[in-house]
This record gives C-alpha cells, sequence and structure tokens, in this order.
C-alpha cells in the first residue's frame, strides 16, 4: 500500500473500503463535473451569447478567470469560499455539520470551476452564430424563450455545444492544482489520474507512472480524434 | 380590417449617430406596402409590429387588439400577437423538414388537414420531407408562407419578399399573394424598395425616408403628384427642376427657371414663389421632325443633343443635354422609328398635364446628400 498522503487522516476512515482505481475516479469527477458544466456553461452562455444588461462584460470576464488563473489560485479562492470556515462552507458546516473539503465532490467543484470557462467560450460562440432571426421566427410561431431555445437554438448550436463539453471534459480529466488544494489526494477517493501520477513518481513507482501517462494519454488523443471529427461533420 | 401604427423609437449605436423612427399611418386596405430606400426604418416598424422590437412610445392595433400601448402600459408578447412574419431570408429552421417547418407553430401537433391545405395553396407536395437547403429560393418563400399562415394570423408582414427571387418566382409570388388575399382577410404589410413592385401591389403606398414617412396614399396618387421631390426621385420622377412662379393664369401657371414652362394650375400658388417641378421620363414626348406640331402639344418645347442612350430591353432611356437636361423614356418600337442615335438633337414636348409642380421647402428636413 502507497503511503499515504498527511491529511489522509483528516478524513473519515472508509478510504480503502472504496478504492477506485484513479481512472474509474477520474472518469467519475469528470462526468459529473461535465454535466454540471453542460448545464450552468450552457445557460450561462446563452445569456452573455443573447441578452444586454448590467454588468454583462464583467460577467464575461469573471466566468473567464479560471481559465487566465493559475489553478492553484483558483484552488485557494474555493478554500476561502467552501473551507470548514468559509464564505458558504462554513454555514453547511453549521447546518449539516459536514464539510466538502477532501469528498470526491471537491473535486467535482474544482474540475468544474477549472473547466467550465472552455464551455462558456466555445458555447457562447456557437449560440452567437445561430441567426437571431431563427429565434425571432420561432416567437412570432408562438414558441416561449424556453421553447425556443429548446427546439431552435440548441439544436443549431449543438455541434458546437458538444465540442466545448468535450473539450471541458478533456480539462477536467487533467484537473491538477485547484483539485489538490480543495480535495487532497486521497488514494481511492480523490486521488486522480494527474495526481496519482505525481504521487507515483515522488515515490519513485517509475512503472505505475509510466502506466498512468499511458492512460491518460490514450483518453486524450481519443478526446482530439472526437473533438475533430465532429467540427469535420460542422462544416459539411 | 384596419391595422393603425404610431410608433417612437430612438436607437443609438456607438458607430453611426442616432437613428429615430417617428411613424404613424393607419390603413383599412388589405395590403399595405412601406416603401423607401434601404435604412430607413421599414423593418424596424415590422419587427415592431411583430413585437420582436419595443417602441419608445406609441400605439399599435389590428382591428380590436392593441398590441402595444405605451399610455395604457400595453405591450402584448410576439408570441401572443397572432402575426405571420415572413423574414426577409425566411428563416426556415434548416435542422427541420418541410412539414416540420410548417408544423412549427401549431399548439395542437400535427394537424393533417391543415397541412394539407397548405401544401395545396402553395404546391409544395412532395417536398415534406426536405430539409430547406434542398430547395429552391422559391420553394423556401412558399413554405415560409405556408408556415406563417397555417397559424391564422390577424396580420402578415412581409420583410422585401420580392429581392432575391428571379423574375418567374416574382410572378408567381404575386400570384399567391393575390391568392392569399382571396382566401383569408387580414391586412398585408409589405416591405418593397422597388418602385415597380410598390405600384403594382400596393393598395396603400407608405414612403419612409430616414425613420420618417413621407408620404402616404394611393400609388396613383404618389407617383403623378409626389410630395417632395425625396418622393418624387423614389418613384422614379427622374427630372426635377427649381423655378420661380411667373404668371398665374387661368388654365395654368408659368414658370420660370432656365427655361419658361407652363404647367397646369395649383392652388394658392403666389407670383414669384419658388417651386420645384417635375415630369417622368415616360411622360416626355419626342417630336418627329417631318410632322408638324399639333395643338396639344404645342407648349413646352425644348430642344436638346442626345447624350447617351441606354437600353433597357423593352423601352430605351435617352439622356439629353440643351434647354433643359431631360431623362427620356421611350417604348422601343418607338425608339426604332424614330432612328435616334447618340449626337443628334432633338426637339420634346413636356405636355402640360404631365408636370406636377412641388412644394416643399419650408418643410424639408435637412440631410445631407440630397441631389437637385
Amino acid at each position: 500500500m502507497r503511503d499515504r498522503p498527511y491529511y489522509a487522516d483528516m478524513v473519515s476512515s472508509d478510504v480503502d473500503s472504496m478504492d477506485y482505481s484513479p481512472l474509474v475516479l477520474s472518469l467519475w469527477i469528470s462526468l459529473v463535473a461535465t454535466i454540471i458544466i453542460a448545464v450552468f456553461g450552457t445557460l450561462t452562455a446563452y445569456v452573455l451569447a443573447r441578452k444586454r444588461f448590467f454588468g454583462r462584460t464583467l460577467l464575461d470576464a469573471f466566468t473567464t478567470l479560471p481559465m487566465i488563473l493559475p489553478p492553484t489560485v483558483t484552488g485557494y479562492y474555493l478554500i476561502i469560499l467552501l473551507g470548514k470556515n468559509g464564505i458558504i462552507g462554513n454555514h453547511i458546516y453549521n447546518l449539516t455539520g459536514w464539510s466538502i473539503m477532501f469528498t470526491w465532490q471537491a473535486a467535482v467543484v474544482a474540475a468544474t470551476v477549472v473547466a467550465i470557462p472552455i464551455m462558456i467560450k466555445s458555447a457562447k460562440a456557437a449560440i452567437e452564430s445561430v441567426d437571431i432571426e431563427y429565434e425571432k421566427a420561432a416567437f412570432t410561431l408562438g414558441k416561449s424563450e424556453i421553447q425556443t431555445f429548446f427546439l431552435v437554438t440548441l439544436p443549431l448550436a449543438k455541434r458546437g455545444l458538444t465540442a466545448g463539453l468535450i473539450l471541458s471534459f478533456a480539462r477536467a480529466l487533467g484537473e491538477f492544482g485547484a483539485t489538490i488544494m480543495v480535495a487532497g489526494n486521497i488514494p481511492g477517493k480523490t486521488s486522480t489520474m494527474p495526481l496519482a501520477i505525481y504521487s507515483a513518481v515522488q515515490s519513485g513507482e517509475d512503472q505505475l507512472a509510466t502506466m498512468l501517462v499511458i492512460l491518460l494519454t490514450a483518453v486524450s488523443i481519443a478526446i482530439i480524434y472526437i473533438t475533430t471529427k465532429i467540427s469535420k461533420t460542422d462544416r459539411d | 380590417m384596419e391595422l393603425q401604427v404610431s410608433i417612437c423609437k430612438k436607437l443609438t449605436s456607438r458607430t453611426s449617430n442616432e437613428f429615430i423612427l417617428d411613424a404613424e399611418f393607419e390603413c383599412r386596405n388589405e395590403m399595405i406596402v412601406l416603401f423607401g430606400p434601404s435604412g430607413a426604418g421599414k423593418t424596424l416598424t415590422l419587427d415592431c409590429i411583430a413585437g420582436l422590437e419595443h417602441p419608445d412610445a406609441g400605439c399599435i392595433r389590428v382591428n380590436s387588439s392593441v398590441y402595444f400601448d405605451s399610455e395604457k402600459n400595453i405591450d402584448i408578447s410576439p408570441q401572443k400577437r397572432r402575426v405571420g412574419y415572413l423574414f426577409q431570408n425566411y428563416a426556415l429552421f434548416p435542422h427541420l423538414t418541410v412539414e416540420e417547418n410548417i408544423l412549427f407553430g401549431m399548439s395542437s401537433g400535427k394537424d393533417s388537414k391543415e397541412l394539407e391545405r397548405m401544401l395545396d395553396i402553395f404546391e409544395i407536395h412532395g417536398l415534406e420531407k426536405r430539409y430547406p437547403s434542398q430547395l429552391s429560393g422559391g420553394q423556401r418563400q412558399r413554405v415560409a408562407l405556408a408556415r406563417a399562415l397555417i397559424t391564422k394570423p390577424q396580420i402578415l408582414l412581409l420583410d422585401e419578399p420580392f429581392s432575391s427571387i428571379d423574375h418567374i418566382t416574382r410572378v408567381r409570388l404575386r400570384r399567391d399573394l393575390k391568392k392569399i388575399r382571396e382566401m383569408i382577410e387580414i391586412p398585408i404589410v409589405l416591405i418593397t424598395h422597388n418602385p415597380v413592385e410598390a405600384y403594382t401591389m400596393a393598395d396603400t403606398l407608405v414612403v419612409y425616408r430616414h425613420g420618417g414617412i413621407e408620404q402616404i396614399g394611393t400609388p396613383k396618387e404618389i407617383f403623378a403628384r409626389p410630395k417632395s421631390r425625396n418622393v418624387a426621385r423614389l418613384v422614379g420622377m427622374n427630372n426635377i427642376f427649381k423655378g420661380k412662379v411667373l404668371e398665374i393664369r387661368e388654365d395654368g401657371v408659368v414658370i420660370q427657371g432656365r427655361e419658361k414652362i407652363t404647367a397646369p394650375a395649383v392652388q394658392d400658388l403666389k407670383i414669384g414663389e419658388e417651386v420645384i417641378w417635375g415630369i417622368r421620363p415616360d411622360h416626355v414626348m419626342v417630336l418627329r421632325e417631318d410632322r408638324s406640331i399639333g395643338k396639344a402639344v404645342e407648349e413646352n418645347i425644348f430642344s436638346g443633343r442626345i447624350n447617351e442612350i441606354v437600353s433597357k430591353g423593352a423601352t430605351y432611356l435617352l439622356f439629353t443635354e440643351g434647354d433643359l437636361d431631360l431623362e427620356i423614356e421611350m417604348p422601343s418600337h418607338v425608339f426604332e422609328r424614330l432612328c435616334l442615335e447618340q449626337g443628334r438633337t432633338i426637339r420634346v414636348s413636356l405636355k402640360k398635364s404631365a408636370i406636377h409642380i412641388i412644394r416643399e421647402f419650408p418643410k424639408d428636413r435637412n440631410i445631407p446628400g440630397d441631389l437637385l
């Protein structure tokens, strides 16, 4: 058994009983993050693309920020926000006695925050490329804004949205800095692929490191392949 | 059947000067044509009627339903206005088939009977399963019309339906619109910048310019008696001259410009008043040299040298320089019989009854780039 990171003691003791492999953990965390990104990223992108309101530029800049900031900085902000004594985390802890820190859910939050700007950017571009006349036509044909979004805007922006989601998934899969800040590197629980690779190298387990690296490279190449295929059919 | 529009809307953009739409018209007839150059606010007016744009103030009413009234705080959503809107590029949903497009606005789902009826009217049977990208321009337009009409709208809005279609499709659209008018009794508002379409389609013609309305009337009225030189230019009254009233007679007025002309009498004209007068190119008569001048054309005879000849197919355009610089339009057979050629000097007669006097100076808004 590998050395546990020093903060492993701070969390509950069922670590060994649910020891998922880093790959399964990584895929699971990225998948959940991608689902959250699909909903909120698309919604934010739609608002940014179609609505004119005060503070729109600010929202645009704010949602881009995690793409620019070093992930450890983003992670630090998340600790301030969600930690046991954090702005939001404090209330959650007081109410439920539970803190999100060092759980797989924290890894999901880190992955979501770091990867969502990619989705917002490509989804915004995809929605903006849909001629607004289609939406106007749907309005005059009696469809509400929500109906129009699902019946017209979404299908027409589908390819750009899918590409954005795949790229976000890839980004979530590779997330390291923010994750280690808020979720730690608990084997079987929050030790995702990038973190496991780091641990393996640190502890001199070169074989394991190589195996994990090859695995992650294969997944990444598959993602690039799928993305190019999608954007190719986009042009047809 | 009635449409009442009285709207005011200010648009500001960072790149250009502000644009003010200030339009007011009321129509009881069926076909209302908004006519004017692009950028005059015609589409903005349609968008306001459809509820896609919101006027700053005013009111819009179709029959008894009030769509918009700033005083009563009424602004019905586009979904509830029941407007049929044919967009300039038709806005057919590219991811839906023809059938799905036509049925898009039906809340009750598939209504086969209504769909069949629409396919019949617009002769688009057999295209149901195709996508818009697989249709010709004319077919797309008819599908868009079917989609707009299947919901039984209270008013039909057509944005430049005659532009970007070929001649045969244009003839067909004219026929289809006639069919629609026989089928349903709703006001139809049509936008065009083509004077021929404006003339042939309109019951009421509304002439737009720079966000305002220059003239409202029947096409016949506007084409023969434009109120301003801008309207005159828009409707093709291309010969426009300045002059001063010299003499008022019982049967007409004499106007002195570069030349003296006699025009029909106009009420309340004062001697010495500055006026503009014009004549349509097709109303200028070229006189045959070998015949003596009849009594009817005795007045307003000028001569000029042909500077340029342009063939338009069925008609010829001549541009002359001389006493008055004129544009003359004549049927091809007349042109050929007269054996006209460039450089020749011809004599023309401006029939008194064809001359139109415009008195607009005090009211005219000062807009740069105006020609005279």
